[in-house]
């Protein structure tokens, strides 16, 4: 499957430009989708989210998760970079070790206290996959967590509005004396 | 059920997210290494626990 191409008829069908660029109001270049106990960010986005550093630091981004074999690593010197080719996956044949360079790059930066950007062209399949790996295994999917999500009805959550509630639901099983969110 | 919730979880903060192709396939194999972990983690638990009890020195009550 060319993911590229897929992020092209997103981009299509959501009347932006070939590069994702334009507005739109369903879809952000970047959005957060968890927020750790210490403080750091996860953010899913795309390409223009990457290629704009200013924006990035102005959200406390300090790593950045490159899903694509393709797109530059923008901001050497500025972020720490892996390269996570995610659509390569099948070509690994330790799936766990694979995995643990992602999850290991991500421990390191929500340790510190950073906040990590996984981007790709879209935000959309590699990334979006990336972000429900990262999902899996920062948050401990249960049904308190469920039910906090789905509360979460309406327009699209972004930003501040999506840390907000992702910290209350990790509060609240906190305080159920349900374990916090981990990192191994 | 934790692979299906983490993509429902993730689609409701930005709904773009999609996994297509290979991935849910991915997603799969990652939610088998994750309970192989847990269950990993959860037997050698009761060992550990085991072990030190049976290494720390008796205490005598006088």
């Amino acid at each position: 499957m060319d993911y590229d191409d897929e992020a092209r008829k997103l981009f299509a069908s959501l009347g932006l430009d070939t590069s994702g660029a334009g507005k739109c109001n369903i879809y952000n270049p970047m959005d957060a989708i968890y927020r750790d106990a210490g403080g750091g960010t996860l953010y899913v986005g795309n390409n223009t989210a990457a290629q704009n550093a200013a924006d990035l630091k102005r959200h406390g981004v300090t790593h950045v998760v490159n899903c694509t074999d393709n797109l530059p690593l923008y901001h050497e010197g500025t972020f720490r970079y892996l390269r996570f080719n995610i659509s390569f996956f099948p070509m690994y044949p330790n799936l766990a070790a694979f995995l643990d360079t992602l999850f290991e790059f991500v421990d390191e930066a929500l340790a510190l206290g950073g906040s990590v950007l996984v981007h790709c062209l879209a935000g959309a399949h590699r990334a979006g996959t990336t972000g429900c790996l990262l999902l899996m295994r920062f948050m401990k999917m249960n049904r308190c967590a469920a039910r906090h999500q789905h509360a979460l009805t309406g327009p699209a959550l972004t930003g501040a509005r999506a840390v907000r509630l992702s910290s209350r639901a990790q509060s609240s099983r906190r305080a159920d004396g349900e374990e916090a969110p981990s990192r191994h | 059920m934790r692979r299906a919730l983490a993509v429902q979880t993730a689609k409701k903060l930005r709904p773009a997210i999609d996994p297509i192709g290979r991935f849910p396939q991915l997603l799969m194999a990652a939610e088998g290494i994750f309970a192989a972990e847990r269950k990993a983690k959860a037997e050698a638990l009761p060992n550990a626990t085991a072990e030190a009890a049976a290494a720390s020195p008796s205490v005598d009550v006088q």
